[in-house]
């Protein structure tokens, strides 16, 4: 690439005010001098928390096993009965199997071959400095926790090495045990600054007792900052994944039990123009297991060197004050009479943390910097509902252009280099495995389904050949489409809305779209009680677009739904597909809840579909899985535990009859029919 | 210059003063300040005739240090005594320079070297940028009077003192919150008493309460008007008239009974009176709150005030005896002075920290005791605030407190040096203490280290023996003892530190100061948080220059009471009491989230009443209100303070 080229403007929206985010190309200078003396050069980090301590593995240690709160854990187990020195080796276990080194020497290694792979596989790798700067101010005054996006295993070490490359104090991350077992890079990881947890550890009280305070005594002793996944788990859609709020909430205590004065943190938005696991990803989403963690699964992946990954982009957002989030939802007043180990987190309490979770996401959601590839998807998605798998190079850059301009508008920040011309022709440059221009000036969609990589893992599908076909292009676009989703959904939504009442009071169109909210509230995200504010944004653009009408009271749609509105029905469509074939799927029948439910939804996904309608990737267990959370939790079904002990799902037959009649009639009113 | 408005002044006081002798520590009592009334409104001004009530013989006459026009010797708009304050002199060509007036505290008349440039250094001070208050206000710029003449013509029948001159009703309309004073500075209250009264014992009392009911006006105590919590100011929707109160008449100590070592004493007298009469007959009361040279006794019970020894003596609830009180429902009493009581919920509480809201105390029984032989200063150097709460931690486990002991942060120290008076910079250590502490000087950090004052009491056996266990205790967490000289200066300040706020005003710094108390294993992260939101929120303020200290001033078995002080220079800022009301709104939310509570012994009176339902629960409130329904019925205390 053309190494040079240091700095790059993004235009952000205009009107907002903003200043222009000037990003800088980590790999500039790598380019241009020896990995080795970048890795071995004298290192000292510059922003440490001011009233931080230094401590060692040991000490941090001891620390956990002195804590009021381990102590406490272990005399309620020796009352129960245990013997205190198998508990207290029990920590020691948990803590040498939990606990990370964090060696310099490590990181080094790191330094000299992560440059190495990122040179070879990626173009630019784009962070904002300014957000730098203000991180590493912000380090100084308060404990910070850094929440990074997951999509990629690219993920992990890369806000490690982002604080190498600027010499910010080093995270402490918290990574599954699932990586521990990865010969070596385990303890690379380990030695690089990450800590191992249990993927459920609830009902064990010590472990938990310990995990907490290992986890206090970072932010609060040591004052470094703690890296961790808010969602959890690298998520296969694109999308962001509902927070997990375990860890977010153990971090919270140390402001809402008064033990620090506040907590920044901070989102950090990693995109990435192409994602090393795509494939890997529509696979799983469609049924097929994700293969193990392993060294040789990493090292299969080395094929992977070969290909080019374009650019990734980093934003560090601005700090989010735990104390200014959490203050006017909590009463701290209530527990701080009880020793804060014997305070659990109230309902209240983590309630309101799960708001915070919400809240961080959007913030990261914020910071994501759209490829003119996702923007590219759309279309091409469109192109495969209509049964085509090409279309002249020239409207793809028409299309594609109109809907950066719009999605500039709302809000989006597009890395698009040059014009959008040149861009798009990049884009089919790096994602050519997907789709490429043909001699003929047309772009063709490709073909991606493999037989041999569905049948290596040894698992039956349960999809039909002819399905996969379609379905594995479909849910690497649909990848991509995500990654632009929480821009459009709002006004996706509220079309949804509109298209299903037609002419409406204010009134009934906000009520149907509040119930479209809460309904795909686990797929999208949403902040908890911002109804009011997403319905607002959702019908502003729409009527700025010129695509609905407010007068007196009644909100119209003009001209039966202009283009933005028929793209934004696309997009929505192979959501309200699964959604609406999971809610009849579950009013059938009374479920044994073990993942039949899931297999027969998809089932009935797939049997609406007919190769040329589109919305394969209405396949998605992802998205079965969040309708069937959605709808339990909006009363369509209540979990009962029969007499064999097993838990069903029993629809509720009103409620769920009413849910699957909106779903239906809202399939209907698209503008794109189905095989119902 | 501040002085030049001073010096107008002092020639009006002068004039007042000029049938008085110069230096008044025991200054004429109300009843001769008859010349000073001025004026000359029509207002009665018959001076002080102890009207005999009909059911007590009067006791001898009276001694007030501070008259009852309070404005002869006290500062009108400021704290403190007229002649004690803080002077900026210019050398020269040379740099400005400190010092302290008068001769009533042991810094007075001295020059302070290095005062000026530590105000500089941490605030930020411009001395050639100075803002003198305003002028006295003219009869015309005080709010008028709302008359119930059939009130005024009750008293006058009574012959109960009275005055409705604009300087007595504004005296009485505040405290001492940095609010209120800067209102005195540089504008006027929206609403002040209309009347003030002097009833002279508890029957008068009786009579003005009754009054009051039957003519309905409303009724505000005032006592030594050292309240930090605005509990004095005047409800601005009052539409009744507003009588202050004023109790200072009610002053004298009526027996001491030397076989219980108790004492019948008028609940208006004030601290430094209270001593020196009772340590004439050789007792003392021991109650010494930061402000007892201008608090009064009445004040004490109504806002449950705690004093500097009551490791010694107790804080009032244990001083108190019996407690009566005046309410529109009747009086308040308990007959019995037996040193226990197993007789139901203690009614006498409904008053202690009332603040004004039930009734008026009159008369209390205090307990005292025989002034010990010996009182001595100390004090102790530690490498760090957590060391010195570490020693004080095991002070208070051992329960070997020594009358008082207070640790300062180092912020706070270094505020206590730069008020030294000239000496060398080792001038703080006294000689025997220098050698160990140089030895071992290279171990402490001038930013980190800090410093616990202490005083004893007692016998000399006792003191020495308290002595050698705090030292013991020092040690064992690093601490070294630092001599006399350092533990009686800190306590000098205590007393001085109020002073230096009226300086501050002239150069745009503005300061307060904020307690509460908290349990032991959250007095660490309560100090470090809230200095952190503090300095957070003047951050997010754009305040450069700040000052946020704080120490802890009292233990306890299950806790300690931590005050913190607060001075910003709010140049360039439009509103610096409003600033500086949120800020300690945030501080206040902060401390309440780390488990501190509403307030030690300040009260919450109206500035901190939004946090009394995060204080006690609804019911809790509810019975308060049953209570006030109960004896006042028709909202005759007024003041709207506590709930």
């Amino acid at each position: 690439m053309e190494g040079a080229v240091g700095h790059t403007a993004l235009s952000e929206p205009s009107g907002q005010g903003k200043p222009t985010c000037q990003y800088i190309d980590l790999l500039a200078e790598r380019r241009q001098s020896s990995d080795l003396r970048w890795a071995i050069r004298e290192w000292k980090s510059v922003g440490d928390y001011k009233y931080g301590n230094h401590l060692t593995r040991k000490e941090i240690f001891d620390h956990v096993l002195q804590s009021d709160r381990v102590q406490h854990t272990i005399s309620q187990l020796v009352e129960g009965g245990k013997d205190q020195e198998v508990l207290i080796n029990e920590v020691e276990e948990i803590l040498e199997q939990m606990g990370h080194t964090q060696d310099i020497s490590v990181i080094r290694q790191f330094a000299f071959v992560l440059p190495k792979i990122m040179k070879r596989i990626y173009g630019k790798v784009m962070i904002n400095e300014e957000g730098i700067e203000k991180l590493r101010s912000t380090l100084v005054e308060t404990p910070v926790v850094l929440l990074p996006t997951h999509r990629s295993y690219a993920d992990f070490l890369l806000v490690s090495y982002i604080a190498y490359h600027f010499n910010l104090p080093l995270p402490v991350i918290a990574a599954g045990m699932d990586f521990m077992s990865m010969a070596v890079i385990g303890d690379k990881l380990r030695g690089s600054g990450a800590f191992y947890i249990r993927r459920s550890f609830m009902d064990n009280t010590l472990y938990w007792a310990v995990f907490q305070e290992y986890v206090l005594t970072i932010v609060e002793c040591t004052g470094a900052p703690l890296e961790f996944f808010l969602e959890g788990t690298r998520s296969r859609s694109g999308k962001s994944l509902p927070p997990k709020i375990g860890l977010l909430g153990c971090v919270s205590e140390c402001w809402l039990r008064g033990r620090l004065p506040d907590l920044a943190i901070v989102p950090i938005s990693i995109s990435y123009e192409r994602t090393l696991e795509e494939k890997l990803y529509a696979y799983e989403l469609l049924g097929v297991p994700k293969p193990k963690e392993s060294t040789s699964g990493l090292l299969k992946a080395t094929s992977i060197l070969k290909e080019n990954y374009g650019d990734i982009y980093i934003t560090v957002g601005d700090a989010v004050s735990v104390r200014e989030f959490l203050e006017p939802l909590v009463d701290r007043h209530l527990s701080v009479a009880t020793p804060s180990h014997l305070a659990p987190l109230s309902r209240p309490e983590l309630s309101a943390c799960e708001s915070l979770g919400y809240h961080m996401l959007r913030k990261i959601q914020q910071g994501v910097v759209t490829s003119v590839w996702s923007v590219m998807c759309i279309h091409l998605q469109r192109v495969l509902s209509t049964g085509q798998w090409s279309l002249p190079f020239d409207t793809l850059v028409q299309e594609t252009a109109w809907l950066i301009d719009l999605l500039k508008r709302i809000g989006a920040v597009i890395s698009v280099e040059g014009g959008v011309k040149e861009s798009v022709e990049r884009c089919l440059e790096i994602h050519r495995e997907v789709a490429r221009l043909g001699e003929d000036g047309r772009v063709h969609i490709q073909r991606l389904y493999n037989h041999s990589l569905a049948t290596t893992n040894g698992t039956k599908m349960s999809l039909k050949g002819t399905s996969l076909i379609n379905a594995v292009t479909e849910q690497v676009l649909q990848h991509y489409i995500n990654k632009v989703i929480h821009l459009l959904i709002r006004p996706a939504l509220l079309s949804l809305a509109l298209i299903s009442l037609h002419t409406t009071t204010l009134e009934k169109l906000k009520s149907r779209f509040e119930f479209l909210r809460s309904l795909f509230g686990y797929d999208f995200i949403f902040e908890k009680n911002a109804e009011g504010r997403d319905f607002m944004e959702g019908l502003s653009v729409m009527m700025w677009c010129g695509e609905a009408s407010l007068v007196q009271d009644h909100v119209h749609l003009v001209q039966g739904g202009g283009r933005f509105m028929k793209t934004l029905l696309n997009v929505l469509s192979p959501f309200v597909l699964a959604y609406f074939c999971t809610a009849r799927t579950l009013a059938s029948q009374e479920w044994v809840d073990n993942g039949e439910l899931v297999a027969a939804s998809q089932l009935a996904v797939e049997n609406c579909l007919t190769p040329g309608s589109g919305r394969y990737s209405a396949l998605s267990l992802d998205s079965i899985r969040h309708a069937l959370r959605a709808l339990t939790r909006m009363g369509a079904a209540t979990r009962i535990t029969g007499e064999d002990g097993k838990v069903r799902l029993k629809p509720v037959v009103q409620s769920v009859s009413s849910i699957v009649e909106v779903l239906g009639h809202l399939i209907r009113s698209q503008p794109l029919k189905h095989k119902l | 210059m501040a002085a030049s408005s001073a010096r107008d002044r002092l020639t009006v006081i002068r004039r007042h003063l000029a049938p008085h002798p110069r230096d008044s520590d025991l200054q004429g009592h109300g009843g001769q300040a008859e010349g000073a009334a001025g004026g000359g409104d029509g207002v009665q001004n018959k001076g002080i005739q102890w009207q005999t009530a009909s059911d007590t013989t009067p006791p001898p006459h009276p001694h007030t240090t501070i008259p009852r026009k309070r404005q002869d010797l006290l500062k009108w708009n400021g704290w403190g005594y007229q002649d004690s304050k803080f002077l900026v002199h210019k050398e020269k060509d040379k740099d400005y320079y400190v010092s302290f007036t008068g001769s009533r505290y042991k810094i007075g008349n001295l020059v302070l070297p290095h005062f000026a440039s530590w105000v500089k250094e941490t605030l930020g001070v411009k001395f050639d940028d100075c803002t003198p208050p305003q002028p006295p206000p003219q009869p015309q710029d005080y709010p008028a009077s709302i008359i119930n003449q059939e009130f005024l013509d009750e008293m006058k029948r009574l012959g109960i003192e009275m005055s409705i001159e604009g300087e007595d009703r504004l005296f009485r309309a505040h405290g001492h919150t940095l609010a209120e004073v800067f209102v005195l500075r540089e504008g006027m209250f929206p609403r002040i008493p209309d009347v003030v009264v002097w009833p002279g014992n508890h029957s008068e009392v009786v009579k003005v309460v009754a009054a009051a009911g039957k003519h309905n006006v409303a009724l505000i105590p005032f006592g030594g008007g050292t309240s930090v919590s605005g509990a004095l100011l005047c409800p601005e929707e009052e539409s009744r008239p507003i009588v202050s109160l004023d109790t200072s008449q009610m002053c004298r100590i009526l027996w001491v009974d030397e076989k219980n070592l108790t004492a019948r004493i008028e609940a208006g007298i004030i601290g430094q009176d209270l001593e020196k009469q009772l340590q004439a007959r050789g007792y003392t009361a021991g109650h010494e709150p930061d402000s007892y040279e201008f608090s009064s006794l009445g004040g004490w019970v109504a806002t449950r005030a705690s004093g500097m020894k009551k490791n010694v003596y107790g804080n009032i609830e244990d001083l108190v005896l019996q407690v009566r009180a005046v309410t529109p429902r009747g009086t308040i009493d308990r007959y019995t002075a037996g040193p226990r009581l197993s007789a139901g919920p203690d009614t006498q509480n409904f008053i202690m920290g009332s603040e004004g809201t039930m009734g008026v105390v009159t008369e209390v029984t205090l307990k005292v005791r025989p002034v010990p032989s010996v009182r001595r200063y100390g004090s102790v150097v530690f490498p760090d605030f957590s060391s010195g709460l570490a020693c004080m931690r095991q002070v208070a486990f051992h329960r070997c407190q020594p009358a008082s002991i207070r640790l300062m942060d180092n912020q706070q120290f270094k505020f206590g040096h730069a008020l030294k008076p000239p000496t060398g910079l080792m001038g703080l250590l006294s000689d025997g203490i220098k050698k160990i502490y140089l030895t071992r000087i290279r171990g402490f950090d001038l930013n980190t280290m800090c410093v616990a004052t202490l005083l004893f009491e007692g016998s000399e056996q006792d003191v020495a023996q308290q002595e050698r266990r705090i030292n013991t205790l020092a040690l064992e967490v690093g601490g070294i003892p630092a001599g006399e000289a350092n533990g009686e200066r800190g306590y000098m300040l205590t007393f001085v530190i109020a002073y230096i706020r009226d300086l501050g005003f002239d150069y745009g710094i503005v300061a307060e100061s904020f307690e509460t108390s908290v349990p032991w294993d959250r007095v660490a992260t309560l100090c470090h948080n809230v200095k952190h939101r503090v300095h957070s929120q003047c951050q997010e303020r754009g305040i450069k220059h700040r000052f946020v200290t704080c120490r802890v001033t009292q233990t306890y078995d299950a806790g300690a009471c931590v005050y913190f002080y607060f001075a910003f220079n709010y140049r360039g800022l439009s509103d610096p009491v409003h600033v500086y009301e949120e800020i300690e709104t945030n501080a206040r939310n902060e401390i309440l989230g780390c488990g501190g509570s509403i307030s030690h012994h300040h009260g919450v009176g109206k500035v901190r009443r939004q946090w009394m339902s995060q204080t006690i629960s609804e019911t809790s409130l509810g019975a308060l209100r049953a209570v006030k329904q109960y004896f006042d019925p028709d909202n005759i205390f007024a003041s709207g303070n506590l709930i």
